[in-house]
């Protein structure tokens, strides 16, 4: 019967301790989600698309709307607004840039881990 | 066996220090976003602050500023000639100090001209050259008259607070969130900007001020510490009449139409909503002509761009050019 045994209690303790700070390291990096575009009509958050699965969506409550969600970013491919702003807004690929459909009351803007400007202005 | 008293000391401190990072080095924030004031409002916070008080206060003000909302306070009082509004008494009495020092090109007594141009609505239009000397007779700003709140207007002026209305809005965030004491926040009426407190990593915050030729481009990026800011420029809203010209929102009040300006956009960074609101505006309206006092000024910064694409820039403000 060994009386040093290979790993006492206090030693196994020592031995998690690290391990946990390795988890909690690997789960913050895990929880800066995906960025996502955010669609809201009229104030309501109406869909939520992560832009790592490419495809075009038309919405429900605003079918005369095009959307493209590409690797990466998001655009309005066509609208039967009356001015299509939204269109020539082209592609918005950062946290916190938006596009604005005025007339269908929709907003698209892009959530998630933020490595760019904190304000778009203009 | 390996584990002893020497090492676990540094051990249990060296995790204690990963674990205080991990768990500080970036706080969470929400971002709430609404329509008011005819334009898309963005709101982020830490997630532990509320977005309420902010939304409330400029829906509240959206409603009641807008001279084209036939309940609004200020169509009231563009109806019969008086009102009493605390808020508008405000916004008239410090608009009033700033073209005590700026002049009279941005004036709210432009009511009846951008009526008639009806930019914002869904049925803009190019008025009669009649119609616009009529109403150009009214553009006056000695037609006001502040009795503490009561609010008159003679001579059929009537008001519209287009060029200020976001600005104020923000000075009322600003003072909500100070009464709450939010750590730090944004509020963004996409031409018009509040940069609240202080971020957790004590770094300045970020701007990326839009290309006035191509929305999705940037012109530069300015860092700076918690202010107000506001972006002057035609492309922002305009219509294309039936007689193919594009006319913009943004009207010189001598002659009744879309300012003929050789910038095409401008920002201002100051300590004041309503300031930097009028300011951008002021400055878009008067063109390169007087640049050179507002690049000196002491209590505010711009960011301008000209025709040529030659920028002018405030000095020790922190601005970084877009790369072509």
């Amino acid at each position: 019967m060994n009386h040093t045994p290979f790993a006492r209690k206090q030693d196994l303790l020592w031995l998690l301790l690290p391990v946990i700070c390795i988890a909690v390291l690997l789960l913050r990096a895990q929880s800066d989600t995906p960025v996502s575009a955010q669609i809201s009509i009229g104030n309501e958050v109406v869909a939520v698309y992560p832009l790592s699965e490419p495809q075009t969506i038309t919405l429900a409550n605003a079918d005369g709307i095009r959307i493209e969600i590409r690797e990466n970013a998001v655009c309005v491919l066509e609208s039967d607004c009356p001015d299509k702003r939204c269109v020539r807004m082209g592609a918005i690929s950062k946290p916190g840039e938006m596009i604005v459909c005025l007339p269908h009351a929709m907003i698209i803007t892009l959530v998630g881990a933020s490595d760019g400007a904190d304000v778009v202005i203009g | 066996m390996f584990f002893r008293m020497k090492f676990s000391i540094p051990a249990l401190a060296a995790s204690a220090l990963v674990l205080c990072t991990a768990c500080t080095d970036s706080a969470p924030t929400e971002q709430t976003t609404f329509f008011a004031m005819d334009t898309a409002v963005s709101i982020t916070l830490p997630a532990d602050s509320s977005a309420q008080s902010a939304q409330e206060a400029i829906t509240a003000l959206s409603g009641s500023l807008d001279s084209f909302r036939a309940d609004s306070v200020v169509s009231s009082l563009n109806e019969t000639g008086q009102v009493t509004d605390a808020a508008l008494a405000k916004i008239l009495s410090q608009t009033a100090s700033l073209s005590d020092r700026f002049g009279d090109a941005v004036s709210l007594t432009c009511g009846n001209v951008t009526k008639l141009w009806g930019i914002s609505t869904d049925s803009p239009a190019v008025p009669s050259e009649q119609e616009l000397h009529t109403a150009l007779q009214t553009v006056d700003d000695t037609q006001i008259r502040l009795q503490g709140d009561q609010i008159t207007l003679e001579n059929g002026a009537a008001l519209d607070l287009g060029s200020v209305a976001k600005g104020y809005a923000l000075d009322a965030v600003y003072e909500r969130w100070q009464t709450e004491d939010v750590p730090y926040g944004i509020c963004s009426m996409h031409s018009a900007v509040l940069l609240f407190g202080e971020k957790p990593d004590k770094s300045l915050f970020t701007v990326q001020i839009q290309s006035p030729d191509d929305a999705a481009k940037t012109l530069g990026t300015v860092s700076v510490p918690a202010c107000f800011l506001a972006t002057a420029g035609g492309y922002e809203r305009y219509f294309t009449a039936d007689d193919g010209n594009e006319y913009c929102h943004i009207l010189d009040l001598q002659t009744g139409y879309p300012v003929q300006s050789d910038l095409t956009t401008v920002t201002v960074f100051t300590d004041n909503g309503l300031k930097a609101d009028y300011l951008s505006t002021l400055i878009f309206l008067e063109g390169t002509e007087s640049i050179q006092s507002h690049l000196t000024a002491a209590d505010y910064q711009i960011v301008a761009a000209d025709q040529n694409g030659t920028l002018y820039i405030s000095d020790g403000l922190q601005f970084t050019e877009a790369p072509v």
